[in-house]
């Protein structure tokens, strides 16, 4: 091979690279469906902590969970998807860890080990740690979304008589508020890199 | 200097896996100047050689064709580019 070709094929792998999508493909409807979810679910237990008459979390909690399980899927299935990044393959598996995890503290521990309470804290943390950590990655406004569901956890705990709702503050500030940035954007998802 | 990665076409494929889980065939299309058959024959090439991985599925009813970069293809595309960037400084 010629040094010109040789440096021409170098060029075209550069500029290749240079411009290559690093970026996060995120549906702002997921987001946006997930916060919700967290929102009324501690809004209802702030309202039940307030006395008012609002019905037992069995009744709610699950079938609101099984409706943003079936918006996810929706909406990443009619999705014109051509190209998956690192960025978001390595989203869906903090997302999942944190989930998974989470899920399996609720199922063996609350109520015997972890109080109602702590776990309602331990899902608004362990989702901002993940927003955090896919946001430093790759978007801002999860970042910033995962900032302010840290912040709410922490305030929580020195406001008793609003903990649930500084929790459901925290959803609707962490995961609807950037879907809604994104949203807005018109990207479809689609986050620059920082 | 790998062979099969002489051609610009299935070297501009690899550069395109490297930061990406997987792309598919229309994707390519849209950045490779080249036309669909040609594109195909370099990507069944790189394949073969299993430097490249296809899936092939639905995306609702169109099918859709997948392509990810497998480790042997990511250590030969690395190989490759240090020995252009050798040539290079060789050269000099």
């Amino acid at each position: 091979m010629e040094t010109s070709e040789a440096r021409d094929h170098l060029q075209w792998v550069h500029g290749i690279l240079r411009t290559a999508d690093r970026s996060l493909h995120i549906p702002p409807v997921t987001l946006i469906t997930w916060g919700l979810f967290g929102t009324i679910v501690n809004a209802l237990h702030q309202a039940t902590a307030s006395g008012m008459a609002v019905p037992h979390d069995g009744v709610f909690q699950l079938p609101l969970m099984v409706l943003a399980i079936v918006v996810s899927v929706w909406v990443a299935s009619r999705g014109p998807v051509e190209r998956k990044t690192l960025v978001d393959s390595n989203a869906g598996v903090v997302f999942w860890v944190v989930f998974g995890v989470l899920m399996l503290v609720n199922l063996t521990a609350q109520d015997t080990v972890v109080p109602f309470r702590a776990m309602a804290l331990f899902w608004c943390i362990g989702f901002g740690i993940g927003l955090l950590v896919v946001g430093i990655q790759s978007s801002s406004p999860l970042w910033i979304g995962g900032a302010m569901m840290v912040a709410a956890s922490a305030a929580a705990s020195h406001i008793p008589g609003w903990f649930d709702g500084m929790l459901a503050l925290g959803w609707a500030l962490g995961f609807v508020g950037p879907g809604l940035v994104l949203a807005l954007e018109g990207t479809n998802g689609r986050t620059a890199v920082i | 200097m790998d062979e099969l990665l002489l051609s610009k076409v299935r070297l501009g494929v690899i550069a395109q896996l490297l930061p990406a889980e997987w792309v598919t065939f229309a994707e390519f299309q849209k950045s490779i100047d080249t036309t669909n058959g040609n594109l195909g024959a370099h990507l069944g090439k790189l394949v073969e050689a299993g430097y490249v991985s296809e899936e092939k599925r639905f995306e609702g009813r169109r099918p859709q064709s997948r392509y990810r970069l497998t480790k042997t293809g990511r250590a030969a595309f690395l190989a490759h580019v240090a020995a252009l960037q050798s040539l290079l400084e060789h050269s000099r």
